[in-house]
């Protein structure tokens, strides 16, 4: 059996941990932006 | 710890269930005063912003299945199960183009169900109907079905009450609301599990480093880490085209395709789609985590929240209690939304009110609405089946309808016959397959028959389609 | 639950015997035993199995242990506990033989182990799952290729004789 090795496996995870955080941050920052031009709905 | 004993008692599960409850009822309601119109009801004035439309397409792909599935996935087909899973966001990817095609093509559309009888005729419309009913319904059982079981778990809350209180929050803010409704809750569900998420793994590193559970699955369940793991690879490419086929036919994403100001629809579903691929990673890791904390796993299904609650006590189980409750509201308010829109014009309408006015489209809308979840109700008391199954019946089927429709969105030649040979020939050769070889090759199997019928049927008698038809004016032009 | 297998009536015997050789004036109290709540053949295909089992009497201490051989010559435990159901998964392709055992928590004895269960691991073909795979990966690049091309050109739908 060949296994993902470790680094692999340590990338994937806290690579995905950092996207969703970032990703909670954009939506915020992308309503902030839409709510200046009063572009919200 | 003795058998019975939950995380959270039931006074707390209750008690988080009203605040939420009440939250979402409350957001519903005011943001529903926007909802008075039909168009503001059923496609939220079609000028929703980029943030609103990026955050309802992932919250609303983000359902309980992401949050207790995908641990699942991950603890029986470990990281391919992770990153097969992952491959869900493709479709939201592939939709981005084709939510520009929509507002380009239907500029006054509400519904996909409509755009197949506008394009198709009236045979593909049954078929289509037929499929799009039959989704949604069992979408919307899985969540049902799921809360109840989650709630039972974490609170000991009564599996019956616990589904009923879910659902009923979900009727009521949507019956008020309509999709204003839906895309408001959605915006703040979507942060809400977003932060969660990352919360709970963060503070699952903190008590066993990620070299630990590499090490503690290495150990005992070697097959997790196995780069040619035979059931996880050949669950791709199925999962990954039910996905595709749930995203394009699914009135769920047509109505915010339809919903979002004309610019803004690709733009969101792309950002959507590079959002939430990590999301089944980070849970998936939940999932992986468990071993290697020492956890006992009972039932796969429930394994994500165990580890949350086991690992951080109370405040780990208030939290999953809240990112569970989010990710199943943002997906049942969308489906009662897009179901009853369906119902609403595409049966309702034409067959027992042809001339009806806005105004009384928009109250039957309203009742649609309490009727579909009353149905999803009744259908979740007996507690059939598990989860999966549940859903994985429906991959032919939606699968069956992805050519029928990027052909029918692009490719003016594609005919009505083939439309409806392709969606009958690929649910039923892929139920078939589902039956006879097994879950992992149904959807793979029907878009192939679909595919094959469509491009099949295009070359040997194509047509000739006049897109100025989807364009008419409601009401203008009746199929 | 309890199967009054060949096993059992040992169990009896052997209780008997625990309580004419206990001190005098004891309880004759039998150890518990424990079973599975299933089948003793199992397979899987994808490396994973739920076990369940039980035990006479309630709030039991279970020990669930499993060994490459059914003489269990080098075992290892799986789990120590209340629960009454375990999920195994990552295995690799191979026969596993498994256990259980009960005692009740404020005694040290444990009951006898019961039946062994053996599990055939064997993974789906790798073949297959490659066949599979590949079908799966045209019909997926076919779809993205026709939309993405078709994307890039939404303009031609613009004029009215599209």
């Amino acid at each position: 059996m060949i296994l993902f090795p470790v680094w692999f496996f340590e990338t994937l995870v806290l690579g995905g941990i950092a996207l969703a955080g970032i990703s909670g941050a954009l939506l915020l920052g992308l309503l902030v932006r839409d709510a200046g031009g009063k572009k919200i709905w | 710890m003795p058998e019975g004993s939950t995380v959270l008692s039931a006074r707390a599960g209750y008690a988080l269930l009203g605040v939420f409850g009440v939250m979402w009822i409350a957001l519903g309601m005011y943001w529903g005063r926007r909802a008075r119109s039909l168009d503001g009801f059923m496609v939220a004035g079609r000028n929703v912003g980029l943030a609103l439309g990026t955050a309802t397409a992932v919250a609303t792909w983000i359902t309980s299945n992401t949050t207790m599935l995908a641990p699942q996935f991950a603890l029986q087909l470990g990281v391919w199960g992770m990153l097969a899973y992952s491959t869900a966001s493709f479709g939201l990817l592939l939709f981005a183009p084709l939510a520009r095609r929509i507002r380009q093509a239907m500029p006054h559309g509400y519904t996909s169900v409509e755009f197949i009888r506008l394009r198709y005729g009236r045979a593909a419309y049954v078929v289509f109907l037929i499929i799009s009913l039959f989704y949604g319904l069992t979408w919307m059982v899985s969540m049902g079905m799921a809360g109840g079981i989650l709630l039972e778990a974490l609170a000991g809350i009564p599996y019956h009450y616990g589904m009923s209180v879910i659902l009923l929050v979900c009727v009521v803010y949507t019956l008020f609301g309509g999709l204003y409704a839906v895309i408001g809750t959605d915006f703040v569900q979507s942060v809400i599990i977003l932060l969660g998420v990352v919360v709970v793994a963060v503070a699952i590193l903190s008590r066993v480093p990620l070299t630990e559970v590499y090490g503690n699955l290495r150990a005992n369940r070697p097959a997790l880490l196995n780069v040619f793991f035979p059931a996880a690879i050949m669950a791709v490419f199925n999962n990954l085209l039910f996905g595709i086929g749930e995203i394009f036919h699914s009135n769920v994403w047509w109505s915010r395709a339809f919903a979002m100001r004309e610019g803004v629809g690709m733009k969101a579903y792309l950002l959507a789609g590079f959002i939430w691929l990590p999301i089944p990673v980070v849970a998936g890791f939940l999932g992986l985590a468990a071993p290697a904390i020492g956890i006992n796993v009972t039932r796969p299904d429930v394994v994500g929240p165990l580890v949350a609650a086991n690992l951080l006590g109370y405040a780990g189980g208030v939290l999953v209690f809240i990112v569970v409750f989010c990710s199943l509201a943002s997906s049942i308010d969308s489906l009662l939304a897009a179901t009853s829109d369906v119902v609403t014009k595409e049966v309702l309408q034409p067959l027992l009110m042809p001339n009806a006015s806005d105004a009384r489209l928009r109250k039957v809308a309203s009742l649609v609405i309490v009727a579909v979840g009353l149905i999803t109700w009744a259908i979740c008391l007996p507690k059939m089946g598990t989860l999966a199954t549940v859903l994985f019946f429906a991959g032919p089927l939606v699968g069956s309808t992805i050519w029928p429709i990027i052909a029918g969105l692009f490719w003016k030649r594609s005919n009505r016959a083939g439309a409806v040979l392709a969606m009958l020939l690929g649910s039923g050769v892929g139920l078939l397959a589902y039956v006879q070889i097994g879950w992992y090759t149904a959807t793979l199997i029907g878009t192939a028959v679909s595919f094959v019928t469509v491009v099949g049927t295009t070359l040997l008698r194509p047509g000739s389609f006049d897109w100025r038809t989807l364009a008419a004016e409601r009401g203008a032009a009746k199929a | 639950m309890m199967t009054t297998s060949p096993g059992g009536v040992g169990l009896i015997l052997a209780g008997l015997a625990a309580f004419t050789a206990g001190s005098p004036g004891s309880r004759a109290e039998q150890l518990p035993r424990a079973a599975f709540q299933h089948g003793l053949e199992l397979s899987t295909s994808e490396g994973h199995v739920t076990l369940g089992w039980g035990g006479e009497g309630a709030g039991l201490v279970y020990e669930l242990q499993s060994a490459a051989g059914p003489d269990f010559a080098e075992p290892t435990v799986e789990y120590q506990g209340w629960d009454e159901a375990s999920f195994l998964s990552g295995l690799a392709d191979g026969r596993y033989f498994l256990r259980v055992r009960a005692r009740r928590p404020q005694e040290a004895a444990w009951g006898p182990w019961s039946d062994t269960v053996e599990l055939v691991c064997e993974h789906h073909s790798l073949t297959l799952a490659w066949a599979l795979f590949a079908c799966g990966g045209v019909l997926f690049l076919l779809i993205v290729l026709f939309v993405g091309v078709n994307a890039r050109f939404l303009e031609r739908f613009e004029s009215s004789d599209a």
